[in-house]
């Protein structure tokens, strides 16, 4: 029993120190149309997904990490497929560089249809930023829960080549 | 004389024990899993829950089939009647400017339901199943007469509730028979196998064998090891199924069992093989045209994954954000193909399935061959009969969709209930 708990302290906090909590800067952000203005940002940021309206953020953050600037944006919107039209709930992460903001990541958190039951959303998710001390690498566990199940937990990871949080397998 | 009067009092009391055993007859649903009660406004849904019993009075019996003594048949097609609410696509909201929003409108019902506890609720329900998020109502589409359904359209509707999983829902004759749970009560699954031409259950028919095989495999493996699948985690499980498929089969073979999957979740059910095969043809025919012409670039998931979007056109194109929705992350088709497993899934599903990969091995073989407008490259979208698109109205609509399957041609816009309306040069 002392060598178990020996090994899950050891393991705890071996894992601790592989990986820093990094607390993201909560950030004013303005809306219109499908692009979202930071504060302190320049150039305004395009949502990834183009054929949005009534687009409503919900919370706009900043992650400074390993030299890079992350900008958050957790929205509601309206989206238009072929056959419906559907409200979802989007948590977004784009990356600044030279050229501007371009998203490296697009999850869809809930959506429904708007002409359905419309019960609302019912999945929330959670991010936390994290940095690998093993190989500095950028990651996000991402959290959703639902009112009824427990929540899903998996870790994305930022791959530096493609320009995109990849999920971890 | 005596025993003449006598006959005819005995007559009399079986008559008026018949007639008032009539008027009892009702319907009730048992619910296993939560069930959507609304109240008679309509606005607040609550959820019912798992061992339900709803219960319906017979005066709406005596409404909607013109007597108070239906048959068990009589009330499966007043009840049962999916119609144009294939997949759950159906909205509330058009059929409630459709119908009035007043329970005693003969799209909505009062019930009651007395859940497990004994707890007895009030509200109102609409004729007919539909599933959305999980979840069950009872609703009726418009315009069709449940009086006037054959027996045919009867079993259809019921696989069309199996195939849409939603096996849920166990019919019995009377209330009572319900609440004390003593008389027998048919399962749906059992209705349909005794009512299913014996042929369209015949595994061997099918040609497509080594895909269809690797596929049941690889099927039976993912939904052993991922058992549970909800809305919370559908999209991270999707990413697993994709990186999995991928990584054994590779991206053109993952390509041709993904195609047959998207077949199998748009296309509305049907219970002639010839004619099913059709519906998931089509489908599969605007998913090579768009790959021809490389019509989507765009796909959220697949960078998710890892791979690049032009790694291979007929993924990205099923794949593309918001396309062919069976693939969007909380969307209760891409459940159904998470959770397919081909001893655990019911017989119809099944049977779909395995027909959407022979239909595939059949378009390559030119056993299945596209007509008139749906000959067409451009043909690169399609839509459900019960919503207009705005893109629809400055579209070339295909009139007649024909489809030759094995030498007999199939005409797609003249199917019943649910059905897609197929286009040409979209703008």
């Amino acid at each position: 029993m002392k060598y178990l708990i020996l090994t899950l302290l050891v393991s705890v906090s071996t894992w601790a120190a592989a990986t820093q909590t990094i607390t993201p800067q909560n950030i004013s952000c303005k809306v219109s149309k499908n692009t979202v203005a930071f504060a302190g940002v320049k150039t305004a940021y395009t949502l990834y997904d183009k054929n949005l309206t009534d687009v409503k953020t919900i919370k706009c953050e900043k992650v400074q990490m390993n030299g890079m600037n992350f900008y958050t944006v957790h929205y509601t919107a309206e989206l238009h497929e072929a056959m419906q039209t559907n409200k979802i709930l989007m948590y977004e992460v784009a990356l600044l560089n030279k050229k501007g903001l371009s998203t490296v990541r697009s999850e869809v958190v809930d959506e429904f249809t708007v002409a359905g039951e419309a019960h609302g959303f019912d999945l929330s998710i959670k991010p936390e930023w994290l940095l690998s001390s093993a190989d500095k690498s950028v990651q996000i566990k991402i959290s959703i829960s639902s009112k009824k199940d427990k929540p899903e937990s998996y870790n994305i990871k930022f791959n530096p080549k493609s320009l995109w949080f990849e999920d971890v397998f | 004389m005596k025993a003449l009067y006598l006959f005819i009092f005995t007559l009399l009391l079986q008559t008026l024990s018949l007639q008032a055993q009539a008027e009892d007859v009702s319907f009730s649903f048992v619910t296993n899993s939560s069930t959507i009660l609304r109240s008679s406004d309509l606005t607040h849904p609550t959820e019912i829950a798992e061992g339900s019993i709803i219960r319906i009075d017979s005066v709406y019996l005596k409404k909607f089939l013109g007597t108070s003594s239906p048959s068990q048949e009589q009330v499966q097609r007043l009840l049962l009647n999916p119609g144009e609410a294939s997949k759950g696509r159906i909205v509330t909201q058009s059929f409630r400017n459709i119908g009035s929003r007043r329970s005693s409108d003969d799209y909505f019902f009062d019930v009651s339901i007395t859940t497990p506890s004994g707890e007895t609720k009030t509200g109102s329900m609409a004729l007919q199943y539909y599933s959305r998020s999980g979840l069950l109502e009872l609703k009726r589409s418009d315009g069709l007469d449940p009086k006037k359904l054959s027996k045919a359209d009867i079993v259809e509707q019921l696989e069309e509730l199996l195939d849409s999983n939603r096996t849920e829902g166990r019919i019995c004759a009377t209330c009572e028979a319900a609440s004390n749970r003593s008389s027998p009560v048919a399962p749906l699954t059992d209705i349909v196998r005794a009512a299913r031409p014996a042929a369209s259950a015949d595994p061997t028919r099918a040609r497509n064998n080594n895909l269809w095989a690797d596929y049941q495999t690889f099927a039976r493996e993912f939904t052993a090891a991922h058992p549970r699948i909800t809305r919370a985690n559908a999209g991270r499980m999707k990413r697993e199924f994709l990186k999995a498929l991928i990584a054994r089969f590779g991206l053109d073979k993952a390509g041709l069992m993904l195609e047959a999957m998207t077949g199998f979740a748009e296309a509305p059910y049907r219970r002639d093989n010839k004619t099913q095969m059709a519906e998931l043809a089509a489908i599969m025919k605007v998913v090579e045209n768009r790959t021809n012409a490389k019509f989507s670039h765009r796909s959220r998931v697949l960078r998710d994954i890892g791979i690049s979007e032009s790694a291979n056109p007929r993924i990205t194109n099923i794949l593309a954000d918001w396309q062919f929705s069976a693939w969007n992350d909380r969307d209760n088709s891409l459940a159904r193909i998470l959770n397919f497993n081909p001893e655990k899934s019911d017989a119809s599903t099944r049977e779909k399935m395995r027909l959407s990969f022979e239909a595939q091995q059949k378009m390559q073989d030119s056993e299945i061959t596209f007509v008139g407008g749906m000959n067409n490259t451009r043909v690169l979208h399609y839509h459900a009969n019960y919503v207009t698109p705005n893109w629809a109205r400055r579209s070339n609509r295909i009139d007649a969709a024909l489809i030759n399957v094995d030498g007999t041609t199939v005409n797609l816009s003249q199917q019943s209930g649910a059905r897609h309306i197929f286009y040409s040069g979209v703008r």
